[in-house]
């Protein structure tokens, strides 16, 4: 009788109990708030607590495509910890608008999962992230600063750099006058056509940083927008207050080209304005690009935007793109232009510079010296006289016609003509010979100079960049290309030769790699010869010693003698070829066998 | 991993310890892990995630073979349910305990056997099983649910005089497991989608509920029995034809993998299951089966842990493990199995003794005190794990689980905690049913 009992309360009572008890247990659940814990606070044995987090999104939010997930971080003053919603939930955020952006404010509750590296929250229930979008902040870029950190700012620049450190994540550098960014874009979507280096744009992103410096993330595409004015991307100096204290700026600066010279890796240009000056470095790869190449004579009013640089203790400006470099005016035009603009960053268009041509009277314009008079070593080939600079050409063959570049086309070919004048703007060493791209301001043209007709080239040394030459020759085409191919070394003239420093006689000793470009004048033993069709000659002076580079086109018209023993007087450029100083003659006749 | 001697020690440590703690009633081995975690960290004592790990394992090891001793011994049944009564707790009856301990041992030896010969194969096939099988999951714990209720059969002895009567009592141990399930799942959804306990103890979150759930009805039932049990014998033979044990372990293996490998799906019901598949009746059988069962899903659910390119989180050990160290490639994997092998022997080993002593303890102990001193234990765990509120959780389950036991239904039916709440999740309605039951908001 007792067993049955007990068996009976225990059947009921186990009902009761189980009953009651989830009653109770509802009841304390439902008053229950899902506690809010410091993301530093989580510990492993809160693993699967539901939990509640507070703080700002600190990285960009991405799906994972394959499982349809989203993801984002959150931080709060003690850490930051992974927040994912799964499929489901992540297209539910994403229906109601509700998927947060770096520096949004977010409270999430969910369910957290703690393992030994790693911790991360699931988002259960898209209710339960609240989302605080963050105010837009518009700034300049230099403003932007670690202290803006996750907050979102609106700059605008001029995009300097585009690349892509790994697939997928592309990033651009944007600049203004008041500093440099980088933007890391979405990894998701397509970019706008014009998204390119050169092009300016207004961009709102979150303030991130990498390794110690601030970057911008930039959410969706709909935070990028193109403009459609350039942005200024460097204050506008004068040469003349350009110094030290300027090294690593971006300025914009607008001067007179008084010399051109090309060296082993660019072209250094030199620029005046009111009485000061400065270099213009072109590492190669810009100079190859740039669109005003030809323009980029003596005489040539430029405006350069670039870095300011020091090399031996002399300041240079350094463009970095094609872009940042405006021919103002050509060598024998006169314009009128606006100022520079000076203003502060914007993004709100600025007037633009304008030039306007007023005139284009090449043959009577007045070319400003600016060269030092060249000081001829006794016994050297003889440099070309300099030209007096007239701007006017001298005296031409007779009963040929004379025509500006821009004039000659293919129904000239196979007449030989002459072109009056024109400046050097680029040189090409072939094998049997040398092109330049002469141009003036009508055009350009290419300019064949066999090697044996260029041997009969009086002044053949100053057959650089920005020296200005006559030529009669016949019009030739090649690969498309129009050509005037001289027949005699007479039928070149130079007019007026670029700025170079004096062509002198120096010791092997004193010579060193920053004299790259210059042409000196070296005499000395032959010490050892080498080579097939070009040859090696070590020449020594008794200072030191200097490989001679005789290249395979001047190699037919060498004078005999040239041995082991032999004494040479060598006229030539001065390179530096895997950190070897060597002198590279332009003709056979700089190259003279002493007795 | 550690230098291999370092390890292989914590887990002979962790093999010994819980060998010795497996043979308390109702003492699981995930409490005694979280115990462990808890007290390193509320004292500053850390051992290395390596040690910790290999300590861990062993432990388990050591629980899945042991803990047959008290289930056997102290699980003694009452009368009214004497006629449903599990096979080891008849060989107990029949003084024949230690032989039903012994062919449980036997049963792990043959299942670790089996997972020594599957590891080669598991970082292969594991994972494209689990690509294959994971969209599915919900659909497949609701068909293992539905299952376990509608295999459920009627158990009562007594013939009523009306058809009403009959009809009543045909169904009163299937109703009573289909309310069991009902309520247990009501349980785990709260569980799942409440912040009831408090954040600090949630990697214990269902400690309290399963120790409500099976192990205080188990004590309070053995504590209404008080039955008297016989001198037990110690043979040195066993009465199993090695047919008979291939056959256990065959069957036992097969429901210890579907429960190690699917959610929610616990040893018992994997052997349920397993049962049924291959119509195991011979008790002797059953018990080996349920050795190969118990080992395979414990052991074998913690060595997918380790598994390579798998790295599966299944049972309660291999997310405290996870939430301090985490294994490296296939070095920790060919370790992990290199120490489930030498715990898995020298756990045996233990097990005889072990078992040896309970055969001799039984008769002379009351069942009652065992009983008073397990229950005592199990409510200091349940306060001392997861603080008042764990109590709070504890009684309901323990008047849920409760009802099988005093209705004569099935005890697996208690799963409903977790099958209800993962399989709504999996489904995707997880919080929707949760807002429904007013859990969130």
């Amino acid at each position: 009788m007792g067993r049955r009992l007990g068996v009976r309360i225990l059947r009921y009572g186990s009902l009761a109990l189980a009953v009651l008890g989830l009653v109770v247990l509802f009841g304390v659940a439902k008053q229950s708030v899902v506690p809010s814990v410091p993301v530093g606070g989580l510990g492993a044995t809160m693993n699967w607590a539901y939990v509640q987090i507070e703080g700002v999104v600190s990285r960009e939010p991405a799906h994972d495509t394959e499982s349809g997930a989203l993801k984002f971080w959150v931080r709060d003053p003690t850490g930051e910890i992974m927040v994912t919603a799964y499929r489901a939930q992540a297209e539910v955020l994403a229906a109601s608008g509700q998927v947060p952006a770096m520096g949004d404010s977010v409270s999430v509750a969910g369910t957290l999962r703690v393992r030994d590296d790693f911790s991360y929250l699931v988002l259960d229930v898209p209710d339960h992230l609240a989302v605080q979008r963050a105010a837009v902040l518009d700034l300049p870029i230099g403003d932007v600063t670690h202290d803006l950190l996750y907050r979102r700012v609106r700059v605008c620049g001029q995009v300097r750099a585009d690349r892509t450190p790994y697939a997928g994540q592309r990033i651009l550098t944007l600049v203004d006058t008041t500093g440099q960014i980088e933007l890391l874009l979405p990894r998701e979507g397509a970019a706008p056509e014009r998204l390119a280096i050169g092009e300016s744009v207004e961009v709102v992103g979150a303030v991130d940083e990498y390794r110690g410096l601030p970057q911008l993330s930039v959410g969706g595409w709909e935070d990028v927008r193109l403009l459609d004015h350039d942005v200024v991307v460097a204050p506008a100096r004068t040469i003349d207050e350009l110094g030290a204290g300027d090294v690593g700026q971006m300025v914009t600066v607008e001067g007179t080209i008084a010399w051109v010279q090309p060296f082993s890796a660019g072209v250094k240009l030199l620029l005046a304005e009111r009485g000061g000056s400065i270099t213009l470095l072109f590492w190669q790869d810009v100079y190859a690009l740039l669109p005003a190449a030809a323009s980029l004579m003596p005489g040539a009013r430029v405006r350069v935007v670039g870095e300011v640089a020091e090399y031996r203790g002399e300041i240079e400006i350094i463009p970095s793109l094609p872009s940042d470099v405006t021919v103002v005016a050509l060598p024998a035009a006169t314009s009128t232009r606006t100022p520079l603009p000076t203003t502060a960053p914007t993004c709100e268009p600025t007037p633009e510079p304008t030039v306007q041509l007023v005139a284009t009277a090449w043959l009577t314009a007045t070319i400003q010296p600016t060269a030092p008079a060249t000081d001829t070593p006794t016994g050297l080939p003889t440099p070309a006289p300099t030209a007096t600079p007239t701007g006017l050409p001298p005296a031409q063959p007779a009963n040929l016609p004379t025509l500006r570049l821009g004039d000659i086309t293919r129904d000239h070919l196979g007449t030989t003509l002459t072109v009056a004048q024109a400046g050097i703007a680029d040189v090409v060493y072939l094998s049997k010979g040398v092109k330049y791209t002469i141009t003036d301001a009508t055009g350009t043209l290419t300019l064949l100079v066999w090697q044996d007709v260029l041997e009969g080239v009086a002044g053949h040394l100053d057959l650089l960049p920005g020296s200005r030459v006559q030529v009669t020759g016949e019009i030739d085409e090649y690969q498309g290309e129009i050509e005037i191919v001289p027949a005699a070394g007479s039928d070149v003239v130079v007019l007026d030769r670029g700025p170079r420093l004096p062509v002198e006689a120096w010791p092997v000793s004193r010579i060193s790699a920053s004299d790259q470009g210059r042409v000196l004048v070296v005499a000395g033993r032959v010490v050892h010869i080498e080579g097939d069709r070009w040859l090696n000659v070590r020449l020594n002076d008794g200072t030191g010693e200097i490989v001679v580079y005789l290249p395979e086109r001047l190699v037919p018209y060498l004078p005999p003698g040239i041995g082991p023993g032999a004494t040479l007087r060598v006229a030539g450029q001065v390179d530096v070829y895997h950190g070897t100083l060597e002198l590279i003659p332009l003709a056979a006749a700089d190259v003279q066998v002493e007795p | 991993m550690i230098d291999s001697l370092g390890a292989l020690g914590a887990a002979c440590a962790g093999t010994i310890l819980a060998s010795l703690l497996a043979c308390v009633p109702g003492l699981h081995v995930y409490s005694v892990a979280g115990l462990i975690v808890v007290l390193g960290l509320e004292f500053g004592v850390a051992l290395p995630g390596e040690l910790l790990a290999a300590f861990m394992l062993g432990s388990m090891v050591g629980y899945a073979v042991v803990n047959t001793i008290p289930s056997i011994f102290w699980g003694a049944p009452d009368e009214s349910t004497a006629f449903v009564v599990l096979p080891g707790q008849r060989f107990l009856s029949e003084a024949r305990g230690y032989e039903a301990a012994v062919l449980t041992g036997v049963g792990s030896l043959g299942g670790l056997a089996l997972l020594l010969a599957l590891a080669p194969a598991a970082p292969r096939l594991l994972p494209a099983v689990r690509a294959v099988v994971a969209p599915h999951l919900h659909w497949i714990l609701a068909a293992i649910t539905l299952f376990m209720l509608m295999s459920e059969w009627p158990k009562s002895h007594d013939r009523a005089r009306s058809p009403a009567g009959r009809l009543r009592d045909a169904w009163r141990s299937p109703g009573m497991g289909l309310l069991t399930f009902l309520l247990s799942g009501l349980l785990g959804m709260v569980l799942f989608y409440s912040s009831v306990l408090p954040p600090e103890v949630a990697f214990q979150n269902l400690m309290p509920a399963f120790t409500g759930l099976f192990a205080v009805p188990w004590v309070l039932g053995g504590l209404l029995a008080g039955v008297r049990l016989p001198e037990q014998q110690v043979t040195e033979a066993l009465s199993v034809t090695p047919g008979m044990a291939v056959r256990g372990v065959a069957a036992g293996t097969l429901g210890g993998l579907l429960a190690a490998f699917f959610p929610a799906v616990t040893g018992g019901l994997g052997a349920l299951i397993a049962g049924h598949a291959t119509a195991q009746r011979d008790d002797r059988v059953f018990l080996v089966s349920q050795g190969a069962s118990k080992l395979v899903y414990y052991v074998g659910a913690l060595l997918l842990f380790f598994v390579p390119g798998l790295h599966l989180t299944r049972g309660g050990m291999a997310s405290v493990i996870g939430a301090i160290w985490q294994p490296h490639g296939p070095q920790s994997y060919w370790t992990a199995v290199g120490l489930v092998v030498t715990s898995g022997a020298l756990a045996f080993g233990l097990l005889l003794v072990l078992g040896r002593a309970a055969a001799a303890m039984v008769s002379r102990v009351d069942s009652r005190t065992i009983a008073v001193a397990t229950l005592s234990i199990l409510v200091a765990l349940v306060v001392g794990l997861t603080g008042p509120r764990g109590l709070l959780v504890a009684l309901p389950a323990t008047g849920i689980g409760l009802i099988p036991v005093a209705w004569g239904a099935r005890r697996t039916n208690c799963l409903g905690v977790i099958l209800v709440p993962l399989t709504v999740q999996m489904a995707g309605v997880g919080p929707a049913a949760a807002g429904w039951l007013g859990l969130m908001g």
